[in-house]
């Protein structure tokens, strides 16, 4: 314990001149034993679940477990937990939802959660013009009826199965009302006031988040007095501070530095699959990519075995299905056997036939793809791009990369159906919900309009009406078995279609110093400090 | 004039063709091309440079507020080129033809030869990754400032000292120098105020016309080291096709380019006494 | 003093010697590679990724199994394509206007000088990002961001040049006799900056190399997977600690080739200004 307060003393006095809020260093100092220091990849920049939602994600996500509390929690395997709803009851129409509130719960400012609260921000989320972000997962929501003060009953505009994700999803936070009339709507997300078990201490956007243990909190005191996020967005940067104690725990170590990472004495690695399935994304609006046998070719092409288990050193699972192996409702599928062979044959079929100089094309046209790659967006995306590159010119593809700025990467792909620049485009969602559903709904659901932009992220225009009636029909059938039935079925059309070229489920690696209890790791790249507590 | 245009930028990524055309005519974006160019001039005068996309607005506050990491990395380049420059020339010059002498023409020319972002790159292999001795990340304390700086001051290091060797060598052939030898002064006294006074030209000399290196090696070195100034901005406008934050930091690193210039013309001024009377 | 003078002489012909055999070697290099290479540039071995140096790959592989050696050599042709196309076309570009600005003077002088005065004002790199971001990815941006930086300089001293020759009795002549100017130029003026020109060029190759370089790095260079060595500088980066062989390698090739490039043109200038004895 000696030695590291040292060491922290040291690493601070070394940074003091440049490092805000020394007065709170200070302090910090003095109880340095009862502090956890996080050193997170992204930076903190908002939160408020509705303005501005916990930017960056997943960094402000991270932050906001520890300050918020929600209606329902997820425990570490996704399952939902009551948290400040003592209970529920779901109406058999899955248009409602009736929730029995904990008592004696406080907000950090002293103010009284209850059913009016809870009212005040159910009506904030839905409203477009309050919250903008994570649309989604507000707009089937009608709104929320006070029944008594801790009774309240959340109801849907049509038949909803996924209104616990939306409320167990960070963006269902509980904020207390008073602070909202005392700092406006906009003012939440410097600061924040939740009923978490912690309460916000300094906040520095985009460099540091101080959080302090809330003494009132109604599931008691947390073990750790004070959590400090850091943001430290380069990986040996993060790995050596964890290394020299100057941070506890650190999150997205890179694959290739793991096996060092493994050998330290006094640091423990944790794995977890993630729910982000990576793959190409195909743009059936140009041809021949609207031919499915072309698509079928593609996904025999590459050899996602090798690629999981060589370029990412093994933390990467090749996908079996549209989902990660983890999301609610995943169901297994028959994967597509690496075969040129099975490819090149495919791709005849469709009518392609090598022309001059051994290119392939059809009616005079030859077959060409531009493929969209980001730049650090994703792990190994470039690397991936190459890899896919290389692997359909040996198909007979002449492939073209595109590099696209990580900041301007979303423009790029939801885009109106005549601007779209590419034919396959490196991309992976996260249904940071951990509903499948919701997940199969944002990639293949048809968009409201193919001319416009896509709805939400059905870049590719994948139209298929069994597969909109079978995702509807999950969300508005209350026989559990039923929904998930529906959610198989479509994922079987979806594989077979495929709209994607599917590659790997990557893992979330985070690490920690030994002595160190209580960290979650969370499918939905999150690090989860809140039940943390800092040991020897 | 560039890709990208404005209204669509502002409206955003859920906008409507029509939106944007409404948008478009309130910005007078329909006007003939020359009335804009005025337009903006005007603008620029006042210090509106226009609408980036990724501030949202004007970028001129945001990019003077990155200024200062900028020009704090400038000046320790600067600082050190003479720190370490100076003295190295001067002892080459001393030690004519000998081991030390040697040894700099070796290192000036491994120097200009070596890219700066290399140069940092291997830094950080040898200082910061395993051993950790040296942060090499973004702005967290004097100890991140090390190697950014020696990564971008290496080149004038080697210039410096290479002209401080050979305006030192002319003067101590010179005759007041012989004299003084012959004197029995030492070496010391004798490489003393004048001779000295006269090795400060060559540095103000390389800096000003490395004046562009500087301002350029800079935004490469920021690169690298996520050193949060201007340099690094400039990349990510040109990442995120933000050709208006573009224009901006270069009007902003051609005024520096200016602004650096005249300093240079007064210091010399004040150096050499001869250009005063002249 | 004699003496001196011939040791001299010697010493740089030893510069133009291994400054052009290193050249030549990567002309060779460059021209040959796709043949010489063990293997294909792009051919992944997805079961050996980040290997060290082996007899199979002698500079081991990179994260995706392509070979380093192979990709290496390839990659030459990018960086010394466009630092020589670079500078050979702002040579032309460069001899052109300062020969026409100095050899007419008065309002085409001032105009041609006041734009090159302009263009001096902004830094190298920073032109040559803003350029490589407003075309693109690929061999043409490439190219014209490294031309833009050196027209400039090199217009100005073709038009000193061409001022100092003007003054001479062969050129009064020549426009006595009633030459047309076109003739005087081509004939008679531009044989006399021709030296100049050349050693100027070689100079700046070098610094073409580096721009060059930087820009990949940056991303502003060829699309990927083109193995470019600032590009792949950039790639090897976050294999920092377990593969450093991905970032030394194309390091020493740049390195090496600025070196050849710089030692090469101070040959040059040795060899072939009269002016410039040390």
């Amino acid at each position: 314990m000696n030695r590291r307060t040292a060491l922290t003393l040291l690493s601070t006095a070394a940074a003091s001149p440049f490092t805000l809020g020394s007065p709170l260093r200070a302090l910090a100092q003095a109880t340095a034993a009862r502090t956890l220091t996080y050193g997170q990849s992204g930076a903190v920049t908002a939160l408020d679940p509705a303005q501005g939602s916990f930017a960056t994600y997943p960094a402000g996500y991270e932050v906001a477990y520890c300050l918020y509390d929600r209606l329902v929690d997820f425990d570490e395997n996704l399952k939902f937990v009551p948290q400040l709803a003592e209970s529920w009851d779901v109406a058999p129409d899955l248009k409602s939802i009736r929730f029995r509130l904990r008592k004696n719960v406080r907000f950090h400012d002293g103010t009284a959660f209850n059913a009016q609260a809870v009212k005040f921000n159910v009506e904030r989320l839905i409203d477009k013009a309050r919250n903008p972000t994570n649309r989604p997962l507000w707009d089937p929501v009608a709104d929320a009826d006070v029944v008594d003060e801790h009774t309240v009953a959340i109801r849907t505009k049509a038949p909803y199965s996924q209104l616990l994700n939306s409320l167990a999803h960070g963006s269902g936070s509980m904020v207390s009302p008073a602070a909202v009339e005392k700092h406006g709507d906009k003012g939440i997300a410097q600061n924040p006031v939740g009923a978490g078990p912690y309460r916000l201490e300094a906040f520095t956007p985009g460099q540091e988040v101080v959080l302090r243990a809330f003494d009132g909190y109604w599931g008691g005191k947390p073990a750790t007095d004070r959590l400090v996020f850091k943001y430290i967005l380069e990986a040996s940067t993060r790995i050596a501070a964890l290394r020299t104690g100057s941070v506890d725990v650190i999150d997205s170590v890179p694959v290739q530095l793991v096996a060092g990472l493994r050998k330290e004495a006094n640091v423990e690695v944790v794995v977890r699959p993630s729910l982000r399935p990576m793959g190409l994304a195909i743009n059936l609006s140009r041809p021949p990519y609207d031919d499915p046998r072309v698509r079928r070719a593609l996904n025999h092409a590459i050899p996602v075995e090798t690629i999981a288990e060589r370029v990412f050193f093994g933390f990467a699972k090749a996908s079996d299905a549209p989902l990660a192996f983890d999301t609610q409702g995943y169901q297994k599928q028959r994967p597509y056997e690496y075969s040129v062979a099975k490819a090149k044959a495919l791709l005849v079929e469709a009518g392609f036939k090598p022309g001059a100089g051994g290119q392939l094309e059809r009616e005079g046209k030859p077959l060409k793809m531009t493929l969209l790659a980001s730049e650090g967006l994703f792990p190994g995306d470039v690397n991936i791009a190459e890899i896919a590159q290389r692997a359909f010119q040996q198909i007979g593809i002449d492939v073209t990369i595109s590099k696209i700025e990580r900041g301007s990467y979303w423009d790029a792909l939801r885009q109106e159906r005549a601007a779209l620049a590419f034919d396959l485009a490196v991309f992976g969602f996260n249904p940071s919900n951990a509903s499948g559903l919701y997940h199969l709904e944002s990639l293949f659901k048809s968009n409201a309009d193919d001319a416009a932009r896509p709805t939400v992220w059905n870049m590719g225009r994948y139209r298929n009406p069994k597969v909109d009636e079978l995702l509807a029909q999950a969300n508005s059938n209350p026989d559990p078995a039923k929904q998930l039935a529906a959610m198989g079925e479509a994922q079987r059309i979806v594989w077979e279609d495929a709209p994607y070229v599917w590659l790997h489920v990557n893992q979330n690696v985070t690490a920690f110093r030994k002595g160190i209890k209580g960290v979650e790791l969370w499918p939905i790249v999150f690090t989860i400090a809140r039940r943390a507590r800092v040991e020897a | 004039m560039v890709p990208g245009d404005e209204a669509t930028l502002m409206a955003g990524a859920t906008a409507s063709q029509a939106d944007i055309e409404l948008l478009r005519a309130r910005l007078g974006l329909d006007r003939p091309l020359v009335k804009q160019y005025a337009a903006r001039l005007v603008g620029l005068a006042r210090g509106d440079f226009g609408y980036s996309s990724t501030f949202r607005g004007n970028p001129l506050p945001h990019v003077l507020a990155r200024l200062p990491a900028t020009l704090l990395l400038m000046g320790a380049a600067i600082a050190l080129t003479v720190a370490l420059g100076l003295p190295a020339g001067v002892l080459a010059a001393v030690r004519q033809n000998r081991w030390p002498d040697y040894l700099l023409s070796l290192l000036v020319v491994g120097l200009l030869a070596i890219p700066n972002f290399w140069l940092g790159l291997m830094l950080i292999g040898a200082l910061s990754v395993d051993r950790g001795w040296l942060p090499s990340f973004g702005f967290t304390g004097w100890a991140s400032l090390v190697m950014p700086t020696l990564a971008l001051a290496a080149r004038l290091v080697a210039l410096v000292a290479r002209m401080t060797r050979g305006v030192m060598l002319e003067e101590l052939a010179k005759d007041y120098v012989r004299t003084a030898r012959a004197k029995g002064l030492g070496t010391p006294a004798v490489v003393g105020h004048h001779v000295l006074r006269n090795a400060l030209i060559p540095t103000v000399t390389v800096i000003g016309l490395q004046t562009g290196y500087l301002l350029g090696g800079s935004v490469v070195v920021e690169r690298l080291f996520a050193w949060p100034g201007v340099g690094d901005l400039m990349i990510n406008a040109v990442g995120a096709r933000d050709y208006t934050l573009v224009q901006a930091i270069t009007i902003l690193f051609v005024s520096g380019f200016l602004l650096i210039n005249l300093m240079v013309d007064v210091l010399y001024v004040l150096i050499n006494p001869r250009l005063r009377h002249a | 003093m004699p003496e001196a003078g011939r040791r001299i002489r010697g010493r740089r012909g030893f510069h133009l010697l291994v400054g052009g055999g290193l050249l030549l070697v990567y002309v060779a290099l460059a021209a040959l590679g796709p043949w010489v290479v063990p293997y294909g540039e792009n051919e992944q071995d997805l079961l050996g990724v980040l290997a060290p140096a082996s007899g199979d790959h002698w500079l081991g592989t990179d994260q995706i199994g392509r070979d380093l050696l192979s990709r290496l050599v390839v990659g030459a042709r990018f960086t010394l394509t466009a630092a020589i196309v670079s500078v050979i076309l702002a040579a032309v570009l460069g001899a052109t206007l300062g020969l026409v600005a100095g050899y007419f003077g008065g309002r085409v002088d001032a105009a041609l000088t006041g734009l090159a005065d302009l263009l001096l004002t902004v830094p190298n790199l920073i032109l040559a990002i803003a350029i490589a971001s407003v075309i693109g990815a690929g061999m043409t941006g490439l190219i014209a961001a490294t031309t833009a930086g050196f027209v400039a300089p090199l217009a100005r001293l073709i038009r000193g040049r061409v001022l100092e020759v003007r003054q001479e009795d062969f050129v009064q002549a020549a426009v006595a006799v009633g030459l047309r100017d076109a003739r005087i130029l081509a004939r008679h003026v531009l044989p006399h900056a021709t030296t100049t020109l050349v050693i100027e060029t070689s100079l700046l190759a070098g610094q073409a190399v580096l721009i060059g370089a930087a820009l990949g790095f940056l991303g502003l260079g060829v699309r990927p997977p083109a193995p470019e060595w600032g590009t792949m500088l950039s790639g090897g980066r976050e294999f920092l600690e377990v593969a450093p062989h991905l970032v030394v390698a194309p390091g020493v090739a740049i390195s090496l080739l600025v070196f050849a490039f710089n030692i090469f043109g101070d040959g040059l200038r040795d060899r072939l200004d009269p002016r410039h004895r040390s």
